[in-house]
């Protein structure tokens, strides 16, 4: 059987003023944790500062962006948010975190 | 008349002429008039009518506190009424008809109201209309509303052309209002590196302060106000707004601003409007001050205007709007109108001071001038019927008898000046009463105060009360100051403003004062509402203390313009009437917006198919690609069922039903709530969530839980699943992910905020897919799973993952339909080829997706409830029957008190059952149970209620189930329900049902245990 994976739009373009494109499939990890506690921990793993407030972040591949003061979201490749999500449980704050890759 | 006078108008470009309409009639103005200033340059004075007496109005103000001055803006799809002229900038092509006339603008039928105003006294509609009774629907409401209404509703059939956004912002500082106050704020708050946004309602900066020849550091106001924009506009950190304004200030710093950005030039390419949804660390309210009228006979005739907006007319827009004008007033500040008339040319008949004695600087001047100063008296009348012809004078301190009449064509009227103080109020800051100025100014000790206790509103300049130039700029200088304490930093430049001195105003409330009962029922206070001097004496002796009460009584302040002019002079007659103090009475509440905002804005982007976007699983291209009916669920369009070619919606649901039965049915659950809850307190906190015990549940284990409000009713339920020691993953209804996310995070966020729990809503990020009836683990084993799908490794309520096809996935054993039936959760990337992967492995076992009616027919057939058909936040578990799935061992849930309370113990109280026609017929959905006798109101009373029906094509029969009295104790009992049909007799059709146990259909759970 063929397991074709498809992203929410599949590639969907638009032109206009600009154009978009729907760039495919995006890791994307909910990262819930005291940010100040958890920093340093991701930035081991991702390779990435937390962000300030309302800011994102970026280096190395991924990308980290402030949602809310106890919520980052990691953006990085597809194929590697399991890896970081099962990397992030071991960072000892797993209480305190709660990954789900797409 | 008023006219274009020859020079002057420095807000005008003389060189250029633009054309526009009023009411049909062609006219012509200067780019940088406002349609007020360029209706009286055409000699327009008359520019609508009043509410409710429909008296000719001309306009009273220059600003956004005009009454009068509304008008229909634009035609067709473009159309908007109550647009201030005086803040409509004129365009070329702009085409504006008046309102609330009829046949004409100058002769009006509505005008009879104001020849026998004793028929329409304050508290008019209450005393009038109320016998008889059938009066007020067919003879009164007909006439009122025929004459009622400001301006035209827009036409129904037209959609708004524009576009309109909203725009969000993070800032240190909001400063409201661009006069030099506001400006002076900027700069400095700029300067130490603060993040500022400076908003002005207004086309241009400065305020009043260039009209009212104000010198700063020995410049002009006007030199001034341009470097400090030109300063303002070099600064990165500094974001300049025109035609943007303060609407409201919130909680938390929020401040709502709404920018106009092409109402003087409708059709250009971007947005309308732009509503600014900010959060701010501090606001500088610099918003200024607004003249009040005085209280005289006829003050609402065309050609009365306030003192500030005729200088203004003259100055800004070289518009003069009569050409012999009477300047009445109780203050210095309404001489520099009558100096500015008379540098213009223009008559100034003689200038009228309620005070006993004026002898400050401003007044010398105009003695010096020759104008003509009359003090200690007052108007006792003004003359003429669509306009002004001449005034009558008194003695304030008399009764009105006319000492002389002065003919003019237009009165300049000053009552003194109150701070604009409706953003510091917002948010709850307080005021006191400033006995000097006779105003209302901000309390410092009581302002409203941020989420950490602290004030978060400044007023600066004449906002917080400081009205002389001077002190108006001494005083931004210092609120600023105290913003930037806050931040560490300090003022650098203090500039010192100077204007001429004034002597102290003195408070006149009506003039004169001892006028009669004939006069003070022509004395207007709310010109927009025609609320009068006797209607708010007339509450006050009706009883009407409360200054909030008389407002409703007499509709004093709630046209709107919202009071911004009658407000204190109606507090100071009520409080008069009273024979209170003005403070004692109280001020009423401002709340946002401070003028209207457009509906446009405040949608923003959110209209047509984007006002709540669809969402779509990622099998949705399948379902419309194979003939799917579809149902909205919440934010979804689900399946309803799959007809095939000629094939009816009901045969297609018991086909759907039965092929499921007896082998193999599919169903996209994607749309089902997945929120994962995790963190040590996870079990904790799901046991306070959820009726039952959830902390008690295995690592592997799924348990079915209800979840209720904390008054006690049920709102929603679903599967839990353990997945490890410390996270679950909550299901919930396909509507309920959003509310039920959001119903933790309060939990989380408000009470418990010392748990340690997080949660996280996945609903999007899974595919989920029931894969049901008997041949289900025959297909997935067919597509081949590398764990153990038999019954002894993944039991009944047990879930499992691995991959089932090469696909990862979770595997669910629940069962919503009674069948053998396991839900598969793969990540959403992989659902449709999970989903085509299953429909071609179950071919052979005729493989048939179904839709939410077969689901719903055969949770009825097993008794399940569903939430939204058994509950409508009226019911409780206990209705239901669900007494199982409530922990006695907790010593609390959410709603568990509640359910304690005695009306939720009532024996009474309905309880679910089955219902079987004796027919086999269906019962009509929501039908009654009928009882004996009729109720006080002579309806039929009743004993119970259908809450789900249908027909059962599993029985071949009509089921359904019910909250019916005592339904439990009643089994076999054969009750009637009644029907909208009737027979040949003309009595209402009823159907015999009994009521039964509510699991019709495999009553032992041996289908779904297997």
């Amino acid at each position: 059987m063929s397991d074709a994976m498809l992203s929410a739009l599949d590639g969907a373009q638009a032109q206009g003023l600009i154009g978009i494109r729907e760039m495919g499939l995006q890791g994307m990890i909910t990262l819930r944790a005291d940010q100040a506690k958890a920093a340093k921990a991701v930035e081991k793993v991702t390779g990435v500062a937390m962000p300030a407030r309302r800011m994102i972040s970026a280096g190395q591949g991924n990308q980290i962006a402030w949602m809310s003061p106890d919520e980052v979201m990691i953006l990085c490749d597809h194929a590697k948010a399991d890896g970081l999500v099962a990397d992030l449980g071991g960072i000892g704050g797993a209480a305190s975190s709660c990954g789900q890759c797409l | 008349m008023s006219i274009r006078l020859a020079t002057g108008g420095r807000l005008i470009d003389r060189s250029r002429k633009i054309g526009f309409s009023f009411n049909g009639k062609r006219m012509s103005a200067h780019p940088g008039d406002t349609l007020a200033a360029a209706l009286m340059a055409n000699g327009q004075m008359i520019m609508g009518r009043s509410f409710k007496y429909h008296r000719p109005r001309g306009v009273v103000a220059s600003g956004a506190e005009e009454p009068n001055a509304l008008v229909n803006l634009g035609v067709g799809a473009r159309h908007e009424p109550n647009q201030r002229a005086t803040l409509t900038e004129v365009f070329d092509g702009l085409q504006a008809t008046s309102q609330n006339h009829w046949p004409s603008l100058n002769w009006d039928i509505g005008e009879v109201n104001a020849l026998i105003p004793k028929l329409l006294p304050a508290g008019f509609y209450y005393k009038t209309f109320i016998h008889p009774r059938p009066f007020w629907k067919h003879v009164f409401e007909p006439f009122i509303r025929q004459s009622a209404g400001l301006g035209r509703a827009p036409d129904p059939k037209h959609s708004d052309p524009d576009r309109y956004e909203q725009f969000y912002a993070h800032v240190d500082l909001v400063i409201a209002g661009g006069g030099i106050a506001g400006l002076q704020a900027a700069l400095e708050a700029g300067r130490a590196g603060l993040r500022v946004i400076l908003c002005e309602q207004a086309a241009h900066w400065g305020g009043r302060a260039p009209v009212d020849e104000v010198e700063i550091d020995g410049q002009s106001a006007a030199d001034w106000v341009a470097n400090a924009v030109q300063a303002l506009e070099q600064m990165p950190n500094v974001d300049l707004r025109l035609r943007c304004m303060a609407a409201g200030v919130y909680d938390h710093g929020y401040v709502i601003a709404y920018e106009r950005l092409a109402d003087h030039a409708p059709g250009e390419d971007g947005p309308r409007h732009r509503l600014w949804r900010i959060r701010t660390g501090r606001v500088i309210a610099a918003t200024g001050a607004l003249e009040r009228p005085l209280s005289f006979a006829g003050n609402d005739k065309p050609g009365v205007m306030l003192a500030a907006a005729m200088r203004d007319y003259v100055v800004n827009w070289g518009v003069a709007p009569g050409q012999r004008t009477v300047v009445v007033t109780n203050n210095d500040d309404a001489y520099r109108t009558a100096l500015v008339l008379h540098q213009a040319g223009l008559d100034v008949a003689c200038i009228v001071d309620a005070r006993p004695e004026a002898d400050g600087p401003l007044v010398q001047e105009a003695r010096a001038r020759g104008l003509r100063v009359l003090t200690g008296m007052g108007i006792a009348s003004v003359k003429g019927l669509r306009g002004v012809v001449a005034v009558q004078l008194c003695a304030q301190d008399g009764k009105g008898e006319v000492i002389e009449d002065v003919v003019c064509d237009a009165v300049a009227m000053s009552g003194g000046w109150s701070p604009v103080v409706h953003l510091w109020s917002h948010c709850g800051g307080k005021l006191i009463w400033d006995r000097e100025g006779a105003f209302f100014r901000p309390d410092h000790a009581r302002p409203p105060t941020d989420q950490r206790g602290q004030g978060f509103v400044i007023c600066a300049g004449a906002a917080d009360g400081a009205l002389l130039a001077a002190d108006t700029m001494a005083n931004a200088s210092s609120s600023v100051g105290k913003v930037l304490a806050e931040n560490g930093k300090a003022a650098t430049n203090t500039p010192v403003a100077y204007s001429v001195a004034e002597a102290p105003m003195r408070p006149v409330w009506v003039m004169p004062e001892g006028a009669g009962v004939k006069k003070r029922a022509k004395m207007w206070l709310d010109f927009q509402n025609d609320v009068k001097v006797s209607d708010v004496q007339l509450a006050a002796r009706e009883g009407y203390e409360s200054v909030e009460h008389t407002k409703r009584y007499t509709t004093l302040g709630m046209a709107t313009d919202q009071g911004k002019l009658s407000n204190i002079n109606g507090l100071a007659v009520l409080a008069q009437a009273l024979d209170e103090d003005i403070p004692r009475v109280g001020t009423t509440t401002f709340r946002p917006p401070y003028t209207p905002i457009s509906m446009g804005a405040i949608g923003g982007e959110a209209r047509g198919a984007i006002f709540q976007p669809l969402r779509r699983t990622p099998i949705q291209d399948w379902h419309e690609a194979n003939g799917a009916h579809f149902e909205p669920v919440g934010y979804w369009r689900r399946p309803y069922c799959f007809a095939k070619k000629g094939e009816s919606h009901r045969d297609a649901v018991n086909r759907e039903i039965l092929a499921t039965r007896n082998g193999l049915g599919l169903l996209d659950a994607s749309t089902l709530g997945k929120i994962i809850v995790k963190g040590p307190d996870a079990g904790r906190f799901l046991d306070m969530l959820y009726t039952n015990m959830m902390s008690s549940l295995a690592p592997g284990k799924c348990r079915y839980g209800l979840m209720c409000s904390e008054n006690g009713f049920l709102m929603d339920d679903g599967v839990v699943a353990r997945l490890s020691d410390d996270s679950f993953v909550v299901h919930t209804t396909t509507g309920g992910a959003d509310r039920i996310h959001a119903h933790m995070e309060d939990w989380l966020q408000c009470e418990w905020w010392d748990w340690q729990v997080y949660t996280a809503n996945v609903t999007e990020q899974w595919a989920q897919i029931a894969v049901v009836g008997p041949k289900s683990r025959a297909v997935l084993e067919k597509l081949g799973a590398d764990f153990d799908l038999s019954n002894d490794a993944l039991p009944f309520m047990g879930w499992a993952e691995g991959q089932i096809g090469g696909i990862p996935a979770r595997a669910f054993r629940i069962s919503f339909s009674g069948e053998l039936s396991f839900e598969i959760a793969v990540p959403a990337s992989h659902g449709r080829a999970f989903w085509d992967a299953l429909l071609a492995a179950g071919a052979e076992f005729g493989i048939t997706p179904y839709g939410t009616e077969a689901l719903h027919v055969m949770r009825a057939e097993k008794g399940f409830i569903m939430i939204g058909d058994e509950t409508d936040g009226t019911v409780i578990p206990q209705d239901l029957g669900l007494d199982w799935a409530i922990s006695k061992k907790k010593s609390d849930y959410l709603g568990k008190r509640a359910q304690d309370r005695s009306h939720m113990t009532d024996p009474n109280r309905w309880k679910l059952v089955g219902l079987e026609t004796l027919d086999g017929s269906v019962l009509p959905d929501g039908c009654y149970a009928l009882a004996e006798g009729l109720n006080t109101n002579g309806q039929r009373n009743t004993q119970g209620r259908v809450t789900s029906t249908y027909f059962s094509p599993t029985l071949g029969r009509g089921i359904a189930m019910g909250l019916v009295l005592h339904g439990p104790d009643r089994m076999g009992e054969v009750i009637s329900f009644n029907t909208t049909k009737k027979d040949a007799k003309g009595e209402m059709r009823t159907i015999n049902a009994r009521i039964v146990n509510p699991v019709f259909f495999d009553p032992a759970g041996e289908k779904q245990n297997v």
